[in-house]
This record gives structure tokens, sequence and C-alpha cells, in this order.
């Protein structure tokens, strides 16, 4: 008998497994959902994660596709991400071909629907294009082994300074920090809003001896990696490019000495 | 007395001469005394037989003879002793006369006489009359006081009897007997069968002369009929008669009919005959009206209306069964004095006061009467010939086609009789079922059959409906076909017209309808049945094919390397009648291409601009409208599956699917 409800148990197990699993693959099949992309940078070992979302409505029979692309700065969970949005993005029927651009974004991808699969290319305005990407309802397509997540900027980064103008003799230790937020732009579309500071390290680095100003204006070009911050206090302004890595390396400027020293941080820990 | 007379004269003329004896004769004149003495005595002898007798000549098989003789003496001069003074010697002349009627219709033959010799010892008169036309009458005669009595004989006709004479004052030409011409009255009888029917012999006599008379004449043959009786004459310019034997024989080339026989006492009786057919029967003729033969029947004529039943032979004939022959008389144009007939038949499919029949009018009739026989042949097609057997108010016969033979006997009587009974209308509604024997299907249909009277006939026209799925469903393929070809032989019926994609070819039989049937893109589909009134239920071994219209859903394979198409299709049909579409069905529809479930909004949809429907071959198309151009082209099972391939303008094939209609 038990041999018995052994067998019964299972038979219901897997009716329940193929009620579900039908209603997934459905859910599979469609072109709207959530879309978790692995976006590589080519020629380098960078890449990122993206949250593409379809949207489809149907209008007299035709298919009106819009979508909603993340690209993610960091991890998964990252609250460092540019949004983009997409009204129209046309589904070729034999193709399935999909073409997310709209003017204005600086991202646009071409890809192909395959199988709740998307995969394709993705441009930017500044770089032309970037890479290859590979986007995927269930799960999450799997990272280059040897790849690189880009970074967030949000971060502590120290180094060294040098100073380079002789009528500049500033602390020769640097730390910067950043912290991203979401915001909204006044059209409503979402920013991302950076601030910081910058501390001049007299003493030691775990010492008290230090100058601590904020950052006022923080331009952080997350694609070109360029990044000029200017602090509150004392005319200063940092340029330079934050590597994908979390290294930075560029000039100290001064509003009134002009170039004043380079500096070199990365990310600490 | 007459002795002692004679002998008184020849002693006065003895005396004469030996008186004057001194005086010798000649041997010339000796000789003529001689023949001057026995001219005078044969003078004495001839004289009491000369005047005028009246009699009968009877011939051996008993017919007589009205005669009259007269006999006179005529000296004829002997030329023995040369011209000059003749010696007259005495003969005896005359002349036989045979007579019918008197007065101003005497009619007379007269026979004058060639050779004549009274022997006065015997009292005998051997006497040789003659005629240019009947030759030569012998007689022999003997003279007893006022009667002369004997026998005769004519060698021409192998005749022979008695002849009884009685002197008269005088020769009264005509006596007791009717004359010949005139009116006989009487009745034709068949030899073959019972059958009489009244008769009229007509002789008219012209008197040619004294030896003889002229005889024409007219014979009438009538033969009860509707609506007016059929009276044949025949005129004959000679009619020949022989006085002797009274042999009557009434013939002329230009006459069918002849007469032969002999007059008897004002009857005329003999047999009558057909040049056709040869011996017909006896007829007899007199004076006077006689009665109608009691123990035969009246003979009938063709002519009128016959109201008959078909009965077909053989499987290939299917003749309606009732027939309505219609004969009137007109002059035969070959014949003179003969009738021929003009007419039709008609084919009824139902009642006789039906409209619906088939005329076909005879461009011959060969009318036999006296045979009591008629063929009519129809003119057009189909060319039946109908040989007739006339019975007393009744036809029966048979009825060949010219190409199957025999097809149908027949009977018909003057009356319509119980009409209606068992008669199956051409016209109505046949329904059943259209088999696809191939696949094991059918279809339900019928065909309705309108039959309507033209100046030139039946006409009629037909309707074809094909469904699909049950008969309410609204699908419905239409045909109409104006004149379908319909062999009233063989119930042979053909639905077929250039412009229909559908042949059905069948045999109408008694409110059933069965053949085959045809479609011009698949072939040979099967066969149908269908009966009127109750239909004819499908093989219970048989799907009824399902009706077009639906949704379809199924799966689709993309096999193009360029193409990336959803992976789920479906496509919608729906059908409208529509009178301008072919079959007078429109279809019409749309492909849906679905990238989410079946019932998602996620899909594509394109209208398809046309669709096309084999109902046959069960092939369905549709090439969809806009600036995608897909084409469906699929194969319809009885399962109500559809699988085919997808195809785009510009890259071919790039799918196949299968689909299945979704229940409705």
């Amino acid at each position: 008998m038990s041999r018995f409800k052994g067998v019964m148990l299972m038979q219901l197990m897997a009716a329940f497994a193929l009620f579900f699993s039908g209603g997934k693959a459905q859910a599979q099949d469609d072109v709207r959902g959530l879309y978790n992309a692995v976006m590589l940078h080519e020629g380098t070992d960078f890449y990122q994660f993206a949250k593409i979302t379809l949207r489809t409505v149907n209008i007299s029979g035709q298919l009106k596709v819009s979508a909603n692309v993340k690209v993610l700065f960091g991890d998964w969970d990252s609250n460092e991400y540019l949004t983009y949005e997409y009204p129209d993005v046309p589904l070729n029927l034999l193709t399935r071909e999909l073409s997310i651009r709209e003017d204005g974004n600086d991202v646009s991808m071409i890809g192909t629907l395959r199988s709740g699969v998307i995969e394709g290319e993705w441009f930017s305005t500044q770089q032309g294009r970037v890479g290859t990407f590979r986007a995927q309802k269930t799960g999450v397509p799997a990272a280059p082994r040897d790849g690189i997540l880009v970074k967030t900027l949000s971060g502590f980064y120290r180094g060294s300074l040098v100073n380079t103008n002789p009528q500049s003799n500033l602390p020769e230790r640097v730390t910067m920090s950043f912290v991203t937020t979401q915001d909204s732009s006044p059209d409503g579309a979402p920013v991302i809003r950076i601030s910081g500071n910058a501390r001049f390290y007299l003493g030691s680095f775990d010492s008290l001896e230090y100058v601590e100003t904020p950052f006022t204006n923080i331009q952080f070009n997350f694609y070109t990696r360029y990044l000029t911050a200017k602090t509150q206090d004392y005319g200063l302004t940092f340029k330079g490019t934050m590597a994908p890595d979390g290294r930075f390396d560029g000039i100290l400027l001064s509003d009134g000495l002009g170039n004043v020293a380079t500096v070199a941080v990365a990310a600490y820990p | 007395m007459r002795f002692l007379q004679i002998m008184l004269v020849s002693v006065i003329l003895a005396f004469l001469t030996t008186g004057c004896a001194k005086k010798s004769m000649s041997e010339r004149d000796t000789r003529r005394e001689q023949l001057r003495l026995n001219a005078h005595k044969k003078r004495l002898e001839i004289q009491p037989l000369a005047g005028n007798y009246r009699g009968v000549l009877k011939e051996a098989g008993g017919s007589q003879q009205e005669i009259s003789l007269h006999l006179e003496m005529k000296d004829i001069p002997e030329t023995e002793g040369g011209q000059v003074d003749p010696v007259l010697i005495p003969t005896v002349s005359g002349a036989l006369n045979l007579t019918y009627g008197s007065g101003t219709s005497l009619e007379q033959i007269s026979f004058g006489t060639t050779k004549a010799d009274y022997n006065a010892a015997e009292s005998r008169l051997d006497v040789i009359v003659s005629n240019s036309a009947y030759s030569d009458i012998n007689m022999t005669l003997v003279r007893d006081g006022d009667k002369l009595s004997g026998s005769w004989s004519s060698p021409s006709t192998s005749l022979s009897g008695v002849v009884e004479l009685t002197r008269t004052e005088k020769l009264n030409l005509g006596g007791d007997s009717q004359s010949l011409g005139g009116t006989y009255s009487g009745f034709f009888l068949w030899a073959d069968k019972e059958w009489y029917t009244a008769g009229q012999l007509t002789l008219t006599t012209a008197q040619d002369g004294v030896d003889n008379f002229h005889v024409t004449g007219s014979l009438k043959v009538t033969l009860p009929g509707s609506p007016a009786p059929e009276t044949f004459v025949y005129e004959y310019d000679t009619v020949e008669f022989n006085p002797l034997s009274r042999q009557v024989t009434i013939r002329s080339e230009a006459s069918d009919v002849y007469f032969t026989g002999q007059h008897n006492g004002g009857v005329i009786s003999g047999q009558w005959f057909s040049r056709r057919i040869g011996l017909i029967g006896t007829a007899r003729f007199g004076r006077s009206a006689a009665e109608a033969p009691s123990d035969k029947t009246q003979a009938s004529s063709a002519s009128g209306s016959w109201f008959g039943t078909v009965t077909n032979t053989g499987t290939s004939s299917q003749l309606p069964e009732k027939v309505l022959l219609s004969f009137n008389v007109v002059p035969a144009k070959d014949q003179p004095g003969g009738l021929s007939l003009v007419g039709s038949s008609r084919f009824y499919y139902g009642p006789f006061s039906s409209n619906e029949y088939l005329e076909y009018r005879f461009e011959s009739v060969d009318y036999q009467p006296f045979a009591g026989k008629l063929v009519a042949v129809t003119q057009g097609s189909p060319k039946l010939t109908f040989s007739i057997d006339l019975a007393t108010n009744e036809l029966s016969g048979t009825i060949s086609d010219s190409s199957l033979g025999l097809v149908a006997t027949f009977r018909a009587g003057r009356d319509v009789g119980p009409d209606g009974d068992g008669a199956v209308t051409l016209a109505g509604v046949y329904r059943g079922v259209f088999l696809h024997e191939d696949r094991g299907a059918y279809q339900k249909g019928k065909i309705d059959i309108i039959p309507s009277l033209a100046d030139d006939g039946l006409k009629m026209s037909a309707v074809l409906t094909l469904h699909l799925g049950d008969i309410q469903s609204g699908e419905t393929l239409i045909y109409r076909f104006g004149e379908p070809q319909f062999n009233s032989v063989t119930g042979a019926l053909t639905l077929s017209l250039p412009e229909h994609d559908v042949i059905v070819k069948g045999i109408l039989r008694n409110g059933e309808l069965t053949g085959d049937w045809f479609s011009t893109s698949a072939g040979n589909m099967g066969t149908f049945s269908l009966k009127k009134n109750t239909g004819v239920d499908a093989p219970a071994d048989f799907t009824m094919l399902d009706t077009l219209k639906g949704t379809y859903q199924g799966n689709l394979r993309n096999t193009s390397a360029n193409t990336n198409l959803p992976e789920r299709i479906m496509f919608g049909l729906i059908t409208t009648l529509d009178s301008a579409a072919p079959r007078g069905l429109r279809v019409t529809g749309n492909l849906r291409l679905y990238y989410g479930s079946f019932g998602s909004n996620e899909f594509v949809e394109l209208p398809f601009e046309s669709v096309q429907f084999d109902p046959y071959k069960r092939i369905v198309s549709g090439k969809t409208s806009g600036s995608l151009r897909l084409t469906v082209h699929g194969d319809i099972s009885t399962e109500n599956k559809i699988t085919g391939t997808l195809s785009d303008d510009a890259l071919g094939q790039v799918g196949e699917f299968e689909v299945t209609k979704n229940a409705q």
C-alpha cells in the first residue's frame, strides 16, 4: 500500500510540475517581460549588467513593443544605474529582430529575440559600438569567466597627490569619496546624483589630521569614465579618468593657480 | 304443205323449161339456176328463224347474263358465177347483246355474228359471234317454235354454258337486270384478323359504241377514328369486267388497294388487296345496305390520342412511364386516295395533366391501316422508332432508339385511365449525399430540378447545392446549370458547364438520381445518391466533411535560416454566401502569429487579402495584405487538421505548420 502511495505521490508531483512548467513555458515565450542582460565591452574584459524590460500592447492586431533599459554599474543590486526609455521598439515579424533605440538616449541595442533570449549588439552615442549583449528572461546570463564587472563610482578612494606647481604645497595624501543616488531630472527622467567629499591628509591616512571639503559639482561620464569634481572650499577641481576597476588618474586644478598637482587614487579597500 | 308447194313449183318450172325446150341452157345458167333455187329454198328455211329473242346466258358456274339476240336474213351475192348478175345467197346474221340495266342506264356489250349456219332439217343454228374485246362466243342453238336453246362456249375464257332464248316482238335491249354502274355498299373483312370495316364501291359505265362499255370506279374504305373517320378513297380509271366470267377487277397502278371479284345478281364479292401487304381479306358489296358481320370487330384507325404506359426493357432505358401518342390524318402525298398520319409523342414524368413532358414530333409515319401496323419515327434527338400494332381501340408495340436498339414496350388506349398513380414528376428537390470516396467522407447535397415548358418543348434547369457541415451550417457551394443535358431514353442527366468546377453525371429513375461526380481539379470524386422527398443517408463508415469556417491553431516551424517567425500560428476563416464569389462562397480571414501564448495579446495579425478554397482537393491558401506578404497553403484533412507551408514573397518558404480547428 505504501508503495502505491509513493507512486501516486510521484504522479501528483509530476502533474504539478507539468502544470506549472507549461505556464512558465508560456511566459517564457512572451515577448514582454524582464530580461537580465550581460553587456560586454568588446576589446576589454569589462562587462556590465543591464535589465531590459519589454512591454507589449496589441493595437488592431499590430504588436507594439516599448522598452525600458536599466544599465547597471556594479552588481545586480547596485543603485548606480542609468535608465533609458524607448517608447517604440520595432519588432521584425520575420526575424524577430528588436531595435531598441531612441533619439536622445545614449544607449541603443539591436538584438534578435529567440526563445526568451535576446542577443545582439549595443551601442553608445559617444563610443559607437560597444560590444555584444545577451539578455534572458529566466536566470541571468553567465558573465565572462575572466571578465571585470564595471564598478560603481560610489566608494572610497585614496591615493597620492604630487604637487606640480611650485606655488602649491598641498598634502601628498588625498582621499575621495563618492555616493551616487537616483534622482529625477526636471523633466522627470531618472538621473544619477553624485555627491562626495575630498580629504587632504596632512598626517597619515588613519589620523585626524586632514582637511575635508565636500564636492559641490561632480560630473561623471559613465561611459568615458571621465570625472570632474569641484570642491566647495579652496576652489579645487579634480579632473581625470576613473577606470572601471576603480582607479582614478587625473590632475588637480586650483581656481587661482591652475594645474597644481597630479592625483592617483584607487578604490579602498 | 310446204313440200307440196315445192313440188308444184318444180313441176311448173320443168314444164316451162321443157315447153320452151326447144331452146337449150348453158352450163353456167344451169348452175345459176340451181343456185337460185337453192337460195330460194334456203331463204324459205331461214325466214322463220329471223327475229328478236331475249333470254339468259348461263355459265356452268352458276352465273347468268341477260342477253338479247337479233337474227336476220341477209342476202349475200355469190361470187362463184362471176360478178355479173350474181345469185343472192341468203345467210343468217345478227348480233348477240349482253345487256345490263335499261333505258338511259343501259349497258350493252354486243357480239356481232361472224359465222352462222342454219340447218333447217335439224332446226339447228350454229353461230359464232365476236367482240373485239371478248373474242368469240360459239353457240349451238336448236329452234323449237319461238324458243332457241342450246349451248355456248368462249374459247378465250374457257367458259361455257347454256343459252335460253325466247322470241320477242321487239328487240328490247335491257331488261330486268340491273346495270353494272352504281353504288355498292358493303364491308371489307380481314383474313388474318377478326376485323371488318365499311366500304363502298362505285362503278361508272360509259357506253363505247355498241361493242362495249367502259367502266371506271372508286373504292372507299372507312375506318372509324377520332375525331373523324379515316376514309381512304381510291380511284380507278379502268375497271375490268368480263361479261362472260363476270369477273370484276378493280386495279390501278396509282392506288394501293385493289379488288378482284365477281358480279352476280347485283352483288360484287371478291378479295381485296394492298400492294404493300398483298391479300388483306374478302369484300362484299351490294346494292342495298347490309348488316355488319356480328362475328367480327370493327377495325380501328390510328388517328386521335392514345394514352399509354411504357415498360422499359433493359437497364439502360429510363423512359418515363407515361406516353401520349397523337396522330392526325392528312392526305397521302404518294398515294392518291390514301391517307397518312402526322403526329407526335409525349413522355410524361408526371400525370398527363402536368406540363412535365418531353415532346417528340414524328418526322415520318408509315401508316399501314390495312395491315394494322404503324411505324413512326421521331425527329431530332433522340431518334425513337415506334413500331405499333393496331387493334380495336388499342395500340401496342415497341420503342427503339437509334443507338440503343429496343428500349421499351408500350400499350395505349383511348382513355386516360387512372392518372397520377405512381407518376413521379421530374421537378423537385433530390436530396442525398456526395461521397469523397478516397477520403471516406461525404457532403450532404441536393439537386433542384426545375422544368419549364417552352415553345420547343420541355426545358430544364438545375441547381446543385453542396453543403459543408450540416445543412444548417450555412456553408454551401452553389452551382447553377441553365440547360443540363438530359437523355429522355436512358434518363442520363449531365450537369456540366465550363465555368463550373463540378461535373455531375447520373441516371434519373423514378425519383432517384444516382451517378458519379467529378471535380475539374481533383478528378473523379466518387458516387452520389439522391432521392426525392425522403433523401438518402450516408454510409455508416463515412465521415461528414465539416465546415471550413472557424479558427485553426497550432505550431509553426521555421524552415528558413533567414527567418525567426513565432512558433505559434493561428488563422481564422470566415465563410459568407456571395453570388459573385467562386461557387457562391466567399472566404475571408486573418493570420495570427503569436509570440506569446494563444490567448495572449502578443501576436501579430495579418488579414488575408484573398483566400482560395478548393473543397474537392481540400486545399486552402491565403495571402496576407500589407507590406508583409505571407502566403499560407495547406491541406485540410477530414479531422479538420490543416498541414501546410508558410511562404514569404521574398524568401520563399519560411515555415511549415500544422493547425487544428478549435471546437466551436
